[in-house]
């Protein structure tokens, strides 16, 4: 007898003391019972599906009552109408839609009241609704109601219909059903909270397969974004060394550099910050880096070509503007003539490491103004000396406290770098910058541009 | 950021306290914009709380200046610490903007 521990669990206070020999009929009457109820429990709760569940409760009605047919009608919230979840039974199948007004027949009085009918002679019981019957063309002869009772709550009715060999419903009977019902109110509550929890998912597993796709989408256009830059670097034959890094803070940024090849001579590079991040800045960025790559020749001065950009980028009055630097190295002469819009000061380290900012003549971003001038400035590089260009993501990146890297520790930094090749620089620049922000996260985006006359 | 907008005669002044950055431009640019559609053309915009101004924060000031420049009205910049004078400086925008040491200054200025 494995299930009279079992049963003692449920608290069946008269079971406690039975013992294996001193079992009356009563006893073994009330363990059976006992037991099919707590089998009832254990089933309902063995599954969240409500479906499934209301199958059982009906399975267990007739388990416990022998009767032809046996229904749930839940209370719907929003109306306060009782409605067939299901119903089983040889017609059970036709009862599922069926809804029944606040109060109507005796499913809707056991529903207001909370309390059970025993109708055992339906045809001429005044309370019966006879919509259900007419609808179906199911007969009922006699029907048990039971109230399914959830902390005070209504939340429906247990019906049993039709007690099989054309007998009445007994108050034994309207006993028992009530302890089916029972049970029933928590799970049909699990049900629902599950029910809720797999609608919340399924919204989540929604969401987060948009995101992916946008998330996917950004990758993508990062990587058209830095299609943008240049892909080799000038070989090691040539009299100079030039090498540039971008890192976004977002997938795509409004950082930008270029640098490329004007004749044999000259070298055109370039380096500048959109004032926003994400993709509107991106897209900005890759007009920009067109209208410098497709307008630029030998023709012109980077001040008169930043003059020509602007005029395009400012003509339709934009939300957005970007600063920037850009110049001309003569790998001759070593002569660079640069031109600035908004941008921070560049520095020019000295082969010796003295490093010295570049003072231009500042001007306004591109596209901030329509007919703004931009002016030509001129430095030497000797063998040795180089030319760093960089952007607000370097000078204004912050550690936890709040404090900016800055251009006084730039500095510092760039005196350090004398013999290093561009790209040893800006290795140990970025690795600088990081150390200095100590796991605060980046929040613009940085580029950063180095380019050296060799010795 | 915060935005304490006064009236003197027609002159609207629009204190910025605390930091215009990307996080705040939009809705100090809508603070603008619902004065200049007001009909008000002669705006101090007083920096003298403000602790630091992004690019977003820029771009607020240029649509500002370009607005005013539009009606043929008028714009001062004014008690611009340091710090914040250095940015404006940077990024050429000082070329363009006319500037003043206080509100005061600014109003008596355009008065």
């Amino acid at each position: 007898m494995e299930w009279i521990g079992v049963v003692a669990t449920l608290g069946g206070a008269g079971l406690v003391a039975l013992g294996a020999a001193g079992a009356s009929l009563y006893h073994r009457h009330r363990v059976r019972s006992a037991k099919m109820l707590f089998d009832i429990s254990m089933m309902l709760n063995s599954t969240l599906k409500r479906r499934q569940q209301m199958e059982m409760i009906m399975d267990s009605a007739k388990t416990v009552l022998p009767v032809e047919a046996a229904s749930v009608l839940l209370i719907d919230p929003d109306t306060n109408e009782l409605f067939f979840e299901l119903a089983q039974g040889e017609k059970g199948e036709e009862v599922r839609e069926i809804r029944l007004a606040p109060g109507e027949g005796i499913s809707g009085l056991v529903a207001e009241r909370g309390e059970s009918v025993i109708v055992n002679d339906a045809a001429s019981d005044p309370r019966w609704s006879n919509r259900v019957a007419s609808r179906t063309g199911f007969e009922t002869r006699n029907l048990l109601t039971v109230p399914i009772v959830n902390h005070g709550r209504i939340e429906g009715v247990l019906q049993a219909i039709n007690k099989k060999g054309g007998r009445s419903f007994t108050e034994r009977d309207r006993l028992l059903l009530e302890r089916v019902a029972r049970p029933m109110a928590v799970a049909l509550e699990n049900a629902r909270v599950y029910e809720q929890l797999e609608q919340s998912m399924n919204a989540l597993q929604q969401t987060t397969a948009i995101k992916e796709r946008f998330e996917n989408e950004l990758q993508i256009a990062g990587g058209i974004q830095m299609s943008f830059l240049p892909r080799t670097m000038p070989s090691a034959q040539e009299p100079y060394d030039v090498c540039a890094l971008l890192k976004s803070a977002k997938e795509v940024g409004g950082d930008f550099y270029n640098f490329f090849k004007l004749d044999e001579d000259h070298l055109f590079f370039t380096l500048g910050d959109v004032s926003d991040k994400g993709i509107p800045a991106a897209l900005f960025m890759a007009v920009t880096l067109t209208l410098i790559k497709g307008k630029m020749s030998p023709a012109y001065t980077p001040g008169q070509l930043l003059v020509m950009v602007n005029d395009e980028l400012s003509r339709d009055n934009p939300v957005l503007f970007a600063t920037i630097v850009c110049g001309v190295f003569d790998r001759k002469t070593g002569e660079v003539v640069l031109s600035e819009g908004g941008h921070c000061t560049p520095y020019v380290v000295r082969a010796d490491g003295n490093c010295e900012p570049v003072k231009l003549r500042k001007s306004l971003p591109l596209a901030a103004m329509p007919d703004t001038e931009y002016h030509d400035g001129r430095i030497v590089l000797e063998p040795g000396d180089r030319i760093v260009l960089y952007t607000d993501g370097i000078t204004e990146a912050e550690n936890a406290a709040q404090e900016q890297y800055s251009a006084v520790r730039l500095q510092e930094f760039l005196t350090m770098t004398a013999g290093m090749s561009s790209a040893e620089l800006i290795d140990a620049l970025i690795m600088h910058v990081y150390m200095f922000a100590d796991g605060a996260p980046q929040s613009d985006d940085i580029a950063v541009l180095s380019l050296l006359r060799r010795a | 950021m915060n935005i304490t907008t006064t009236e003197q005669g027609e002159i609207t002044v629009l204190a910025i306290e605390g930091r215009l950055d990307g996080q705040h431009a939009q809705t100090a640019e809508q603070a603008f914009l619902a004065q200049a559609q007001g009909g008000k053309t002669r705006f101090v915009l007083d920096f003298s709380r403000m602790d630091y101004i992004s690019s977003a924060g820029l771009r607020v000031v240029l649509v500002a200046a370009k607005k005013v420049r539009s009606v043929q009205g008028r714009l001062i910049c004014a008690g611009m610490s340091d710090s914040v004078k250095e940015i404006f400086e940077m990024s050429g925008f000082l070329s363009i903007l006319e500037t003043a040491g206080s509100a005061e200054e600014a109003v008596s200025l355009m008065a």
